[in-house]
Order: C-alpha cells, then sequence, then structure tokens
C-alpha cells in the first residue's frame, strides 16, 4: 500500500495509507461514532461534499453485500478508517470494502491516529474541509483551500426523473432529495405503491397522482440550498395530504411552517443519544446525521409542536403540525443502520394515511 | 423515587470459584457505595475472606456467614432490611432467592426484591419455565421435541435440519448423546435412545454447536427504558464455554442488521422479564442462515459485565445501583468527569477490546492436557485494549503469558501434523497458539474456519499477524518492520526472540527511532465529548493523550489475571493499598489487566493503565509518569531489578505462603505481629490445619487465635517478639512453630496474603493498609498501632481454602497454597464451633493435627 495524507484546512496533517481508490478528493471532514452499518453509512448521500472519519478502529470486517446499499452511486468524498479490514467473510457478501471503493471511485486512507483527527475537530468545534492526497505539500493545501463545494448538492444525486416501485397497498409519492434506501424498504414492507418523484416536484405534479401519502426524503446539505418553490410545494400538500418529511425533509418542512434551520457548530453522526418521545415520554434511540437541526424557540407553536428532543444536545428531533396530519423526524427511523426502536414511526404514517382514506 | 429503600442487605457470593473470580466483589464494593451515597443503609453476607466489600468498603453492617437460606433469614431478622439485592452473588444467590421466596418471609415482612421480580427468578433458575415464555414472545430458540419413532424424529429433523442431539428420555441405567449429522446416523441414534428409555421415547434436540456466540450487556430502569452497554463476540465457537472463549468488544464481524435484531430480541426479554438492571443476553447465530437463537438469560453480574464496563468506560455498577434503589436512567446523574451528565448516552468505543481467558496450567499441568468444551475450566482472564484487532489480541494473550509453557512458540512446533489436525479439531486450552502454528505451516483460511467454525475474519487478522511475523524474522534491525510490529501490539520479547536480541536491545532500537507508545483513553463517547475516564491503554499512533500530573504519584502494579493460589488475595491486597495510598495524598496509578479485578475498579485509583504487566510495557509508563514510589508483586524479580537499575524507589507486595521446608513434623503454629521499625506489636497465634508432606505454613486451613495453654502461648510470643524485633525492614511478620513433644521455632517469614486477608477480617483491622504505611512511612499518618494491641479477641474464626479440582475434573492433585482458588472464613465461640460454622456445608476435611 501506498502513502497517502489526509490534510485539514487548519494545516493539520495526518498519514496512513492508501484504499479504495487513488483519487485526490477534498470535502467536509465529519465523524461518524456508529459501531455498526460502515456499508450503509457509505452508501448514504447525505454524505455527498463530506468526508468520514469511522471512530469505530475496524471498518470492513463483514464486506460489501447485496442487502445493505443505502444508493445505487454512493457519493461520499472519502473514508478515514483505523484499520481497515480489506476480507469479506459475511455469508451474504459480494466484494470487499477495498474493491467496492474501488470499483465507485471513493478514496480512502487507512491507519490514520482517528481518534486524534476526531479530538482536533471537536477542539475547533465547527466543520473544517480536507482533502484526501498523495503529499501534504504547499500545493495540496492550496487546492485545498481553493476548492469551493457545490451547494448544489440534492440536484446532484437525487433523481432526475420520477420512477415506481409499485406495490398493492396505500400509494405513496416519495421526494427524492438524496433519499436512502432504507425509507423505500420501510414502504415495501408495507406493501405500498410508491412512486418516486424528482425534488423539483411541484404540488401539481403530486396532487396529479393522487396518493395517500406523501414523504419528504432524507438528503445532504443546507435546506435552504433548495429554493423557495420545494417551500411552497409542502405548504400547499401538508393541506391536503398526510405528509412525513425525514432528515433534510423535516428541515423542510419545518421551514415550510415559518421554523428556522441553523447549522450546527459540530456535526453530530452516530446512533447512541437518547432522543425523548415528548408525548410518551418514552427514551428512544436512532440513528442521526445532521448538519443543521430546527431552532426550538423558532418553532410557532400555534402551528407545530415537537414531538422529539435529543436529551444531549437538545436539538429538536420531531415535530408534528397541529391542523394537518403532518409530521417529521430529524433522525433516520429506518433504522439502516442503527436500532430499529422508531421504525413505529412508518406505521404511524400507515395509519394516517388509512384513518384518512376511511 | 417511588421505592422508599432505607435498608438493603446484599447477597455476596462467597469463594472465589472456577465460574467467578472477583469481579462479584468488585461489582458489589462499587454497587454498595453508591447506595449509601443515596443515604441507604448496606448490609452484605459473605464469607470470602479475600472479599475486599466485606472489610467495609461500601458496606455499612458486615454478616460473615455461609451465604446459605437459613442464614440469610437470620440475618433479614437481625437486621430487618426493607430490601434484598441478589444480582451481585451469581447464579447462586438467584437459586436461594427462590427459596426464600416460597418461605414466605419476604411477604410476611414485606421486604422488596431489587433488580428482578419474584416471577422472573423462577424463570431464571427454570430453563423450561424461561423457555415457554420466550415461544410465547416468539423469541427464537433452538427447537426439542420428543419422539416416539424413527419417523417423528425425521419429521422435526426435516423442520430444524441437521444436526441434531438425539438422547433418550427417562432412560433406564446407561444414556447416550449423540449429535447426528444424516438420516443414518439419525436411524441408529434414535434405536439406541429408544431401547433406553424406560417410556419408549426419545428427545431430537437442535444443535448449535459450531454457532457464533454472542454476548449482549443491556440496562433497564423500572419505567421500561432499556439501552445497550456492549455487544461482545466470541471467537471461539459454540461448544466451547463462553467463560473459556477468546471474546471481542465491539462485534467484529457482524452486518448492523443481525446487531439491530440481537438487540430487539435483548431489550424485549429484559423488557418480559421486567429486569431493572443489568442483563446479560446470550445469542447463538448461525452464519450460514442468519438465523440466531436466544440461549441463556443471565439479570445479574458477571464477567460479561465486569468486561462491557471495564472495556467502554461505562460506570455500570454506579448507574445500576441508581436504578435498583429505583431512579430512573434519566434521573441518574453521571459522576463528574463525564462531560454529558446523562446515563442514557450508549457508550460507543474507538478501540477493540480482546478478552483471553486465563487456564491454571502453571500449577496444574495435568489441566493443560484437558480440552476445553461446554464446561468451564478457566479462572480468570485478561485484557488487551488495541486500536486494531490484532494489537487487542496480542496485547491480550500477552497479558495472560506469564508462565504458561505451552503458550510457547517451541512447543507448538514440536507438535506432529496428526497432533495438529487432532488439536483443530479438539481444542485444547492454547488454542490460539496452535491455530498460529497451523497459519504457519501452511493450513489456508477456509481450511481452519472449516475445521474450528471459527469466522474467516479472525484468521485473515491471524494470518496478517503471522505474516508480519515472517517479515520481522527477515528483516532483523530494520527500523520500519519494528514500528509495524510495535503497531499491531507485538512485544519486544518476541521481537528480541526472532531477531536473536535481548528484550532490552529492541527497546533501544525504539527510542533510537523514536518509536513510543502514545497513550489514548478509554472515553465512551468515542471522541464525541471532552470526557475524561482516567483509563489509558498504549497503542503507536501520533497523539498521546497521557500527561503526567505534577503531584506526588504512587505507581501501583497489579497482579494481572486470576490464577490459582494469589488470585484474590492479590488483588485485595492491591485494592487496600490504593486506598491507603489515596488516603495519604498519593496520585494513584494502576497498572493491570484484569477486567474482574476489584482494584481496577475506577473509585480506587486517579489513573488506570489497561496494559500487559511486561518489563518494557511498565517501564515505558515508568518513564512517562515518574512515579514517586512504586508498588510490585513480589515474584517480578526481573522488573524488580530493572527499576532498581533505574534508581527508582520499590516496594515489594508480600509473597503469597512461600512453603519452607520442615524442621520438624508436628502441629504447626504462627506467632503474628506488626513491626514498625522498633517495637513489635503482637497480633496473636494462629494454627494450621493443613500439614503439608513438602514444607510447613501453608495457609490453606487455620484457625485463630490457637489453642494453647498460657504457657506455650506466652513462650512463642516471646521467642516470636524477639525474632521480628531482628527484622531489617518494618513490616507484617510471622515466626512460625512446630509443636512436638515441645515447641520448635522455625523461621520467621512475611506474613502471606491470604493470612493478611484473613487476619485483618477477624480482628476488624486493615492489616494491609498497615502494611503500606509501614515501609512508606508518611508523617501525616498516625498508624495507632498502640490501639491495634489492645484488640481483644472476643470470638474464635477459621478459614479454609477451596480448589478447583472438581470443576477441572481433576483427581489426586496436591492441597497446597498455589492451587487453591478461593477461601472461606466463619466465627464461633471457640475453636470447634468456628469450624463448625465453617463447615455447614462438610465440605472440608482438615487433619485434626492443631487442634488439640
Amino acid at each position: 500500500m501506498t502513502a497517502r495524507y489526509l490534510i485539514l484546512e487548519d494545516g493539520s496533517v495526518y498519514r496512513g495509507e492508501s484504499f479504495g481508490a487513488p483519487a485526490v478528493t477534498t470535502g467536509e471532514l465529519v465523524f461518524n461514532t456508529s459501531m455498526t452499518g460502515y456499508q450503509e453509512i457509505i452508501t448514504d448521500q447525505i454524505y455527498h461534499n463530506q468526508i468520514v472519519i469511522f471512530t469505530q478502529p475496524n471498518i470492513g470486517g463483514s464486506g460489501i453485500n447485496q442487502a445493505n446499499y443505502e444508493s445505487i452511486l454512493p457519493s461520499i468524498k472519502g473514508v478515514i478508517v483505523r484499520e481497515l479490514a480489506n476480507v469479506s467473510t459475511n455469508r451474504i457478501r459480494r466484494l470487499s470494502l477495498d474493491q467496492y471503493m474501488k470499483q465507485m471511485n471513493i478514496p480512502g486512507i487507512t491507519g490514520i491516529d482517528t481518534r486524534a483527527v476526531v479530538r482536533r475537530l471537536r477542539q475547533t468545534g465547527s466543520t473544517l474541509k480536507a482533502s484526501i492526497v498523495p503529499e501534504p505539500d504547499e500545493h495540496a493545501f492550496d487546492q485545498l483551500s481553493a476548492t469551493v463545494l457545490t451547494n448544489q448538492q440534492v440536484a446532484q444525486v437525487a433523481t432526475s426523473k420520477p420512477y415506481p416501485n409499485p406495490g398493492i397497498g396505500s400509494s405513496v409519492v416519495v421526494i427524492d432529495f438524496g433519499l436512502k434506501h432504507g425509507i423505500l424498504r420501510e414502504l415495501s414492507k408495507r406493501k405500498c405503491n410508491v412512486t418516486v418523484l424528482p425534488h423539483t416536484a411541484t404540488a401539481e405534479d403530486i396532487l396529479r397522482l393522487d396518493p395517500d401519502g406523501v414523504i419528504l426524503s432524507t438528503g445532504p446539505g443546507s435546506p435552504y440550498d433548495l429554493g423557495q418553490s420545494v417551500i411552497e410545494m409542502i405548504q400547499l400538500v401538508q393541506t391536503q395530504i398526510p405528509l412525513f418529511g425525514i432528515g433534510l425533509g423535516h428541515e423542510l418542512f419545518a421551514i415550510a411552517n415559518q421554523a428556522k434551520v441553523t447549522s450546527l457548530p459540530a456535526e453530530h453522526h452516530g446512533m447512541n443519544h437518547p432522543i425523548r418521545e415528548i408525548v410518551t415520554t418514552h427514551i428512544i434511540y436512532a440513528s442521526q446525521g445532521q448538519g443543521y437541526a430546527v431552532e426550538s424557540k423558532s418553532v410557532d407553536r400555534s402551528r407545530l409542536f415537537i414531538t422529539h428532543i435529543d436529551l444531549v444536545n437538545g436539538t429538536v428531533q420531531g415535530l408534528r403540525h397541529r391542523n394537518f396530519p403532518a409530521f417529521s423526524v430529524q433522525f433516520f427511523p429506518d433504522g439502516a443502520p442503527g436500532p430499529d426502536e422508531t421504525n413505529g414511526l412508518f406505521d404511524e404514517f400507515m395509519e394516517t394515511m388509512h384513518s384518512r382514506e376511511g | 423515587m417511588p421505592q422508599n429503600i432505607k435498608k438493603v442487605l446484599i447477597i455476596g457470593s462467597g469463594a472465589d470459584k472456577i465460574g467467578h473470580e472477583t469481579e462479584l466483589d468488585a461489582a458489589t464494593y462499587q454497587v454498595g457505595t453508591s447506595l449509601q451515597q443515596l443515604g441507604i443503609t448496606t448490609i452484605l453476607i459473605d464469607n470470602n475472606p479475600f472479599s475486599f466489600a466485606l472489610d467495609g468498603n461500601g458496606i455499612d453492617q458486615i454478616k460473615i456467614l455461609p451465604i446459605t437460606l437459613s442464614n440469610i433469614v437470620t440475618v433479614i431478622n437481625e437486621f430487618e432490611p426493607d430490601a434484598i439485592l441478589p444480582n451481585l452473588g451469581g447464579l447462586d444467590a438467584i437459586r436461594l432467592m427462590q427459596e426464600l421466596i416460597e418461605t414466605g418471609i419476604l411477604r410476611e415482612q414485606n421486604i422488596k426484591l431489587l433488580g428482578i421480580p419474584d416471577a422472573s427468578i423462577r424463570q431464571i433458575n427454570n430453563p423450561v419455565l424461561l423457555n415457554q415464555t420466550l415461544k410465547q414472545m416468539n423469541a427464537p430458540t433452538t427447537t426439542s421435541k420428543m419422539v416416539r419413532d424413527f419417523e417423528g424424529a425425521l419429521t422435526i429433523t426435516s423442520l430444524i435440519g441437521f444436526p441434531v442431539i438425539i438422547k433418550p428420555v427417562a432412560p433406564s441405567g446407561g444414556s447416550t448423546r449423540r449429535t447426528c449429522h444424516d438420516n443414518d446416523e439419525l436411524a441408529d441414534a434414535i434405536s439406541t435412545a429408544l431401547g433406553q428409555s424406560r417410556v419408549g421415547q426419545a428427545m431430537v434436540q437442535q444443535s448449535i454447536a459450531g454457532y457464533k456466540e454472542i454476548e449482549l450487556v443491556v440496562l433497564r430502569d423500572r419505567k421500561g427504558t432499556t439501552m445497550q452497554i456492549a455487544a461482545i463476540e466470541d471467537f471461539d465457537p459454540i461448544g466451547i464455554h463462553a467463560g473459556d472463549s477468546i471474546a471481542f468488544a465491539p462485534t467484529q464481524t457482524l452486518l448492523d442488521r443481525e446487531v439491530q435484531e440481537l438487540r430487539n430480541w435483548a431489550f424485549a426479554i429484559t423488557r418480559k422479564l421486567r429486569i431493572v438492571g443489568v442483563n446479560h443476553v446470550q445469542f447463538a447465530l448461525n452464519s450460514a442462515t442468519g438465523k440466531f437463537y436466544v440461549i441463556k438469560n443471565s439479570p445479574y453480574f458477571d464477567r460479561m459485565t465486569a468486561f462491557a464496563a471495564r472495556t467502554t468506560g461505562y460506570p455500570l455498577a454506579i448507574v445500576c445501583a441508581n436504578l435498583v434503589a429505583g431512579k430512573t436512567l434519566s434521573e441518574v446523574k453521571l459522576p463528574a468527569s463525564f462531560a454529558p451528565k446523562t446515563a442514557l448516552i450508549e457508550p460507543a468505543m474507538d478501540h477493540i477490546a480482546a478478552r483471553v481467558p486465563i487456564w491454571p496450567f502453571d500449577v496444574l499441568p495435568a489441566a493443560a492436557n484437558k480440552a476445553i468444551s461446554t464446561q468451564m475450566h478457566s479462572t480468570g482472564s485478561t485484557i488487551g485494549i488495541g486500536r486494531s484487532t490484532e494489537e487487542a489480541l496480542m496485547k491480550a494473550i500477552r497479558a495472560t503469558q506469564f508462565h504458561a509453557v505451552n503458550f510457547t512458540i517451541e512447543q507448538q512446533r514440536k507438535l506432529s501434523d496428526d497432533q495438529m489436525v487432532q488439536l483443530l479439531i479438539h481444542p485444547r486450552a492454547n488454542r490460539i497458539m496452535v491455530l498460529m502454528e497451523a497459519l504457519r505451516r501452511g493450513y489456508s483460511i477456509s481450511e481452519l474456519a472449516e475445521l474450528t467454525k471459527i469466522d474467516p475474519f479472525y484468521f485473515h487478522k491471524l494470518k496478517k499477524m503471522q505474516q508480519l511475523e515472517q517479515s520481522i524474522a527477515n528483516q532483523p534491525g530494520d527500523n520500519q518492520i519494528l514500528r509495524q510490529a510495535k503497531y499491531y501490539g507485538f512485544s519486544d520479547r518476541f521481537i528480541g526472540q526472532l531477531w536473536q536480541l535481548p528484550e532490552k536491545d529492541i527497546a533501544a532500537l525504539q527510542a533510537q527511532d523514536n518509536i513510543k507508545p502514545t497513550y489514548k483513553e478509554v472515553d465512551p463517547s468515542a471522541g464525541e465529548f471532552e470526557q475524561h475516564s482516567g483509563t489509558f491503554f498504549a497503542t503507536f499512533e501520533q497523539e498521546n493523550e497521557s500527561t503526567p500530573i505534577n503531584q506526588k504519584k504512587a505507581l501501583v502494579v497489579g497482579s494481572g489475571g486470576f490464577r490459582l493460589g494469589n488470585g484474590g488475595a492479590a488483588d485485595y491486597f492491591t485494592a487496600s493499598i490504593l486506598q491507603q495510598l489515596k488516603s495519604e495524598n498519593y496520585f494513584t496509578i494502576l497498572l493491570n489487566n484484569n477486567p474482574n479485578s476489584i482494584s481496577m475498579s475506577p473509585a480506587l485509583s486517579d489513573k488506570q493503565y489497561i496494559e500487559p504487566l511486561e518489563t518494557p510495557d511498565i517501564m515505558q509508563i515508568v518513564a512517562l509518569e515518574q512515579p514517586d514510589i512504586i508498588y510490585l508483586p513480589n515474584i517480578r524479580k526481573r522488573l524488580y531489578q530493572e527499576l532498581k537499575n533505574l534508581d527508582l524507589p520499590i516496594v515489594l507486595l508480600p509473597q503469597n505462603g512461600a512453603i519452607l521446608s520442615h524442621m520438624a513434623s508436628g502441629a504447626e503454629f504462627a506467632f503474628n505481629a506488626i513491626f514498625d521499625g522498633k517495637h513489635v506489636y503482637s497480633l496473636g497465634i494462629a494454627a494450621y490445619l493443613i500439614q503439608n508432606k513438602s514444607g510447613f505454613g501453608e495457609p490453606t486451613a487455620m484457625v485463630y487465635p490457637a489453642d494453647l495453654s498460657q504457657s506455650e502461648k506466652d513462650a512463642l510470643t516471646e521467642q516470636g517478639v524477639r525474632d521480628i524485633q531482628q527484622q531489617p525492614e518494618p513490616g507484617l511478620y510471622q515466626t512460625l512453630f512446630v509443636k512436638t513433644d515441645r515447641l520448635h521455632k522455625e523461621q520467621t517469614r512475611i506474613i502471606t496474603l491470604p493470612e493478611i486477608s484473613f487476619l485483618s477480617k477477624t480482628l476488624g483491622i486493615s492489616l494491609s493498609k498497615i502494611a503500606t504505611s509501614l515501609v512508606n512511612p508518611s508523617p501525616d499518618v498516625d498508624l495507632e498501632l498502640e490501639n491495634v494491641v489492645n484488640i481483644q479477641v472476643k470470638q474464635s474464626s477459621a478459614f479454609a481454602s477451596t480448589f478447583p479440582f472438581k470443576s477441572l475434573q481433576l483427581y489426586d492433585e496436591p492441597i497446597t497454597a498455589n492451587t487453591m482458588v478461593g477461601a472461606e472464613m466463619a466465627f464461633g465461640e471457640n475453636t470447634t464451633e468456628a469450624l463448625q460454622h465453617l463447615n455447614v456445608q462438610g465440605k472440608f476435611q482438615f487433619h485434626a493435627g492443631s487442634l488439640n
């Protein structure tokens, strides 16, 4: 293996060894503390523009398999690990992580002091840009600071054309902002007749399909990069059809109802924070991946109420509309990867649709 | 808190044995302390002389009695507790709780059972009942069915698949248990089993041998909030007892989906049984199909809860104490060192921990020849923490290695190919070394995975280690290779062997090339928060997180994994030293690697290093920390020499009762005393009950005080005082005597570790603390030794060691201080009564020599 460097815009340099594609890459550096599910994380489109550091050192131990993709063409910029297990021994393996990343043109570095990088990020307290480069020279740092990351992230990862995922149950429209497959998987489990529409779909496009419910999917980047048309679409659709927003979809739903979304000083990616479901006071765990959060005090209590709160950082994790059958969560209830404890939200969405049909 | 608990009776765990060592006492100390902090009075019943809790650590009221139903009732009547906590006494305590429930006393006196509801106690004690519950929940359990003929067996086998286990139902006389892999074997086994059965029935049981074993540790509060603390993967497949298996945290080969499914079931079962506090659920996973089965549920502290707590840094015992006291997880506030105070953040690990069992072959060579199986044979374990699977495993193996001849490479090289195949299929205790040797001999990964049922992932890792070993051997002196070897956890000694250089030279080479360990903190948030557990491990990376503090510092080197002989007593002593040093305002640093040890309880020291106890590893820590004083176990001769060369102040801990050769044969006595350098303070005379042919002064069984006439006592005391007065150093001493027609003085020695524990509990003083202060007197500490002399012993006490022979299926092994696994003690009005109380279950046999 050849030497490869992770360089940060604050000037720090970490040496490791190359795996995956031999490409040079630049992105925002974020860390994920999940101990399982590297395949799901690497293929989640929320990591468009981002280089992910896994805090769990042993990555690659169960290979890559056909059942756990969260997208067809992952858009993650790079993967940083302490110890690549370049083996693939799980019964449903297809590829090793290294092979997969080569195929998908994703560069990686193994042998990095990942804990040192994470501590650095924590001390900095803000998101840093970073590059994976063959030499940590002046040129590389110049390139790094010159790189401007796109803010047209959703357009780059979401579908541009509608497509169906037919089923025999309720008709659901999923608006794709860079959706993770987990959402479609959960709808398939519930036999839904799904149509995925591009993020540019208008309320008219949606209503024409006469769906029983609409899901605003997960996706990368800032909700404010999407423009007013999406907000208007949500404002109209929520008055007529049951609506469920997830991740970026949740942030858009909040904005459509006059709440403010702000970027977190440090992104949070993991599955170990306790989340309180306010009505029941139950504590639940779910996969989280967020660089933005709904500002709690901006929530207009006459329109929305807060349903879920992260007990560690106090962020709003769920909202529900007072007048319409519309709700949203910041975390990922499809549990791919992560705990299944919030999976019932999909059932709740089904019930909302049924009660409306009935 | 709705339950207004004021007084809790904790059921202790008794003598250490194969199956549990000091982890239960360590948990008792921690849970007891937390309960006290909640304003609850704690009472402990136990009879383990090596118990740290039984010295009053975390405990308000101590009752030294054998843990039997009638004694528990006695204690209840004496102290009138309003609750009983049974989850610190292992499965034995759970069994006793069922008997206690059946007496009706709990209902009559309105005593609450904490942690496990009555109905669940019954289920934990009765696998059939528990299985029914699991079936009702649709939890995946293994299938077994009674059949009357071959057709019936075929039907059930077609459902569950081969292999199946066949055995007779209600056998008359002989009973054959067979594993069948095809119809022919099945036909044969069924006809045998039906022939053996009195009722013409055979049991067809699904076999899970060879499946992967996964263990989850979870916490639940009384309101039903449940969280996962750790998921642990066993390296060895089912068929080998989990306690004898190498284990890793977190899981190394599982998909997220698999872990989540296990989590869902672990949570569901814990909720169904309404467990409050800790629960440990074991699963079997069939890697070929992805199907898994619930195989065991243990809602009490055990080796895996200890492993989970030590390796994640999560304060499991503290939180658990709060939960059983009635708090919810949301209400529990973590100690000051944690950044977010909520107990609800599930631990995330950014390191890997390996647990490797220790087998007692150093003192019982016969045990080394035993196949490892579904019965546990190991006495303890060590952990290795690193930043790769390889490094963690390497460090854990190094941590166990101390004496074991069977772990050497030379030993493995001698194996014939036939022996090798036999050992692969019928593993022995040193299996990991055999696997490495098999890789050296060119066995392929798939072959080995097939033969051993161990996940190929691990063979990839072992192969990597073996290839690195080859590269080291091929490139002597190469600094890049040296750096890599250290990165993956290789010891200086091993590299030295491969390069035919002394260990010291390897350290010198590293210094030359600036190859230095970096210490990382065990942090349950994986770096997300700025918080400090105070527990560190070494790895060879970019950033070092351990900075020495500028304060009076003591480094205490622990005794490592639990071994026969010194295990419990040495750990008790280490824990006491730490406590004493802390009270003398030392910043205490502990170096140890036994996840179960009391000394590793986080509150006992200011800083802990989880590292192998090999000389170079210790020297690195000494170089970083620059301690003012170092405490070493007596057996660490080489380390002692190295430190001496550096002119560092060292204190050696007492030995483990070395046998001295006989001068005369007869009843043996010891006059015990404290010597402060000037005065000798008498601690009285004890009598040994078991005379060993090979020597005297074996602390395997004894009574205190000895039944001697006043004139004999005076004579012994006089001579003892005179002898001890001449010792060059202050300390705890004993002068040994043999009584034939008269009393012969034999020799004076430092009081042995088992006797220090026993005498401390007998006299109600902490001799280990006194010993600590004597060797390193602090002007701030007044030992008040005058008070010690004035102790009036009103009772007699008796001590007897317990031995592991039955668990190990060994016979005719010597009863010596080196082969003891644990001990029990008891009090009485006189010697006879103390012995009666001790021997309540009739398990001890004493020589009467010293009793008259």
